[in-house]
């Protein structure tokens, strides 16, 4: 690993072939097997993002999702907190991010729905205590901890077993999704009609948040919790240019995340950068090419 | 088939804040009685057919659909909403759109909403009696105002109700479609109750044997006894009456 970071951190004029082989290299290097951990995890988020990004975008919470992503981090603090200064060695920061997003999807889910507070300020608050509670217990727990890997994530910090955890909870996901699909495409579209025919639609919108709660967990590690909203809205925004149906903007969605997912490591590595920001900017320049095009399209055909 | 009243409202008085919207109001509708809900803008009707559905609650009195609650029995009524806050850009065809209709059946289907082959063709045969199977694969948002209530006519007719609510059917709607409109909801009367909401009491008159005239209070009137006056009387300035007889088949 150290020969390749050595060698590509000082030489700037190489070619991007160079930079490609040696990506290509890292793979298959033992030393560098948490690159192969952060694709696979990768490619597998992607199919969640998908499906969800889908009906979050659809549906336009973003910013539930956005929020639920930030308390993340009081979750994650907790969870260090324990293990380090309790020894709750079986308390991981995964698992407390888990909890954390999940309490922040039902609790923005209900009071949206129950309590007669204004919704957006109810989403402000519960980003901003997740994020307080996080940093707080971080300053409590004795060693440094940098909160800045979990904030836009740390490839270096991946495991086998978080490759796992992403297939597990991600097929749950998936299933849930698409087993619930027709339910959750009525809500989604017609939340009054759905009810009329006996559809649960309090009960939907909260799976729907906690899909959206578990989703953004997938990728704490790989691009962090600021920029992992990123990837649940932009591959559904670009693949809402094409769908005509709520299914193939998921497919297209799982395979643009897993374009930029790719490509996003695949130049970060070689460049020596942090590959959040990367797979984020990439995504952000392909959303805004696409709605460029889309725009011009429109003028021309007008 | 059922035998028991489809509607029956009894001193149903609803407000949304101080101000009543409907007051008093009590009327019934026969299991295969078609009604048409007529009254001014903000007069109440679309407050109304919420109460009828259960997506509101009344302040007083007792609402029942079918002898029920209405939140018990709502599955059994086929509802056209007059606006759908939609997306134009949500990625939905016209056949997903109708198909919902056939959300809300029991057992191990009912509880996924996964689609069978009958609800396709049930789906298709509603579409088919709006004009509008050509359309099945288009975007729902690339319709016109008059195609996108026709495919939301279907989806109503396509939860094979006791009872059909339309709310403003005809507001987009050119006349010969209209005529068409009439005759299936004529078709459709045989076995099962309508309730319409409309202005257009041109169109309603030679299906609807009663007006309901809503206007925070509610007085019925058989189509029969309707006259210029009484209409003046109800939305409170003179209106323009057409006669197009020449559309009914």
């Amino acid at each position: 690993m150290s020969t390749c970071l050595k060698h590509t951190g000082q030489v700037d004029n190489l070619s991007y072939e160079r930079f490609m082989v040696d990506f290509i290299q890292a793979l298959n290097d033992p030393a560098t097997a948490f690159l192969r951990y952060a694709l696979l995890a990768g490619l597998l988020a992607s199919v969640s993002l998908g499906v969800v990004g889908s009906y979050v975008v659809t549906r336009r919470i973003t910013y539930i999702a956005a929020a639920i992503a930030h308390s993340v981090l009081g979750g994650i603090g907790v969870a260090v907190y324990l293990n380090v200064v309790k020894h709750w060695h079986w308390c991981d920061p995964m698992l407390g991010a888990t909890v954390a997003a999940l309490m922040a999807a039902v609790v923005i889910g209900l009071v949206s729905l129950y309590a007669r507070e204004r919704e957006d300020t109810v989403i402000s608050a519960v980003w901003v205590i997740g994020m307080s509670t996080g940093l707080l217990f971080f300053a409590k727990t004795p060693g440094y901890i940098n909160p800045m890997s979990y904030l836009f994530g740390n490839i270096l910090l991946i495991s086998a077993r978080d490759v796992w955890l992403v297939a597990a909870m991600g097929a749950v996901v998936v299933a849930l999704g698409l087993g619930f699909y027709n339910k959750l495409l009525a809500v989604c579209f017609d939340e009054e009609f759905a009810a009329l025919r006996g559809v649960r639609v309090k009960l939907y919108y909260l799976l729907l948040l906690c899909l959206t709660a578990i989703t953004v967990v997938l990728l704490v590690r790989v691009v962090g919790i600021v920029l992992v909203i990123a990837l649940v809205t932009l591959p559904a925004a670009i693949a809402g240019h094409f769908a005509r149906q709520l299914w193939q903007m998921m497919i297209a969605a799982v395979l643009c995340s897993m374009v930029f997912v790719v490509s996003g490591l695949a130049l970060s590595y070689p460049m020596n950068l942090p590959s959040g920001p990367v797979i984020v900017l990439i995504a952000g320049a392909a959303y805004l090419l696409v709605a460029l095009l889309a725009r011009l399209r429109r003028r021309h055909g007008a | 088939m059922p035998t028991e009243p489809a509607i029956t409202l009894r001193n149903v008085t609803f407000s949304y804040g101080a101000a009543p919207v409907l007051e008093d109001v009590g009327f019934s509708v026969g299991p295969r009685e078609a009604v048409c809900l007529v009254g001014p803008n903000g007069g109440g009707k679309t407050t109304l057919v919420k109460l009828i559905l259960g997506l509101l609650t009344p302040r007083r009195g007792e609402v029942r659909l079918f002898g029920q609650p209405p939140r018990s029995s709502r599955r059994r009524a086929g509802y056209m909403p007059q606006h759908v806050q939609y997306d134009p850009r949500f990625p939905v065809s016209v056949m997903d759109v109708v198909l919902m209709g056939r959300l809300g059946q029991g057992g191990l289907r009912g509880l996924t909403g996964w689609y069978g082959r009958a609800d396709r063709h049930a789906a298709l045969d509603a579409l088919e009696q709006v004009g509008m199977k050509e359309f099945r694969r288009r975007p729902f948002g690339s319709l016109s105002g008059g195609e996108r209530q026709r495919v939301l006519i279907a989806r109503a007719v396509c939860c094979g109700p006791d009872l059909l609510l339309l709310d403003e059917p005809t507001s987009n709607i050119d006349t010969l479609v209209e005529a068409r409109l009439l005759k299936l909801l004529g078709e459709l009367n045989t076995r099962m109750a309508i309730v319409l909401v409309s202005h257009d009491l041109g169109f309603v008159s030679g299906l609807v044997e009663r007006v309901i005239c809503v206007n925070r209070r509610v007085v019925v009137h058989p189509t029969s006894e309707l006259t210029g006056e009484t209409i003046r009387d109800l939305y409170g300035s003179e209106v323009r009456m057409v006669r197009h007889d020449e559309f009914f088949h």
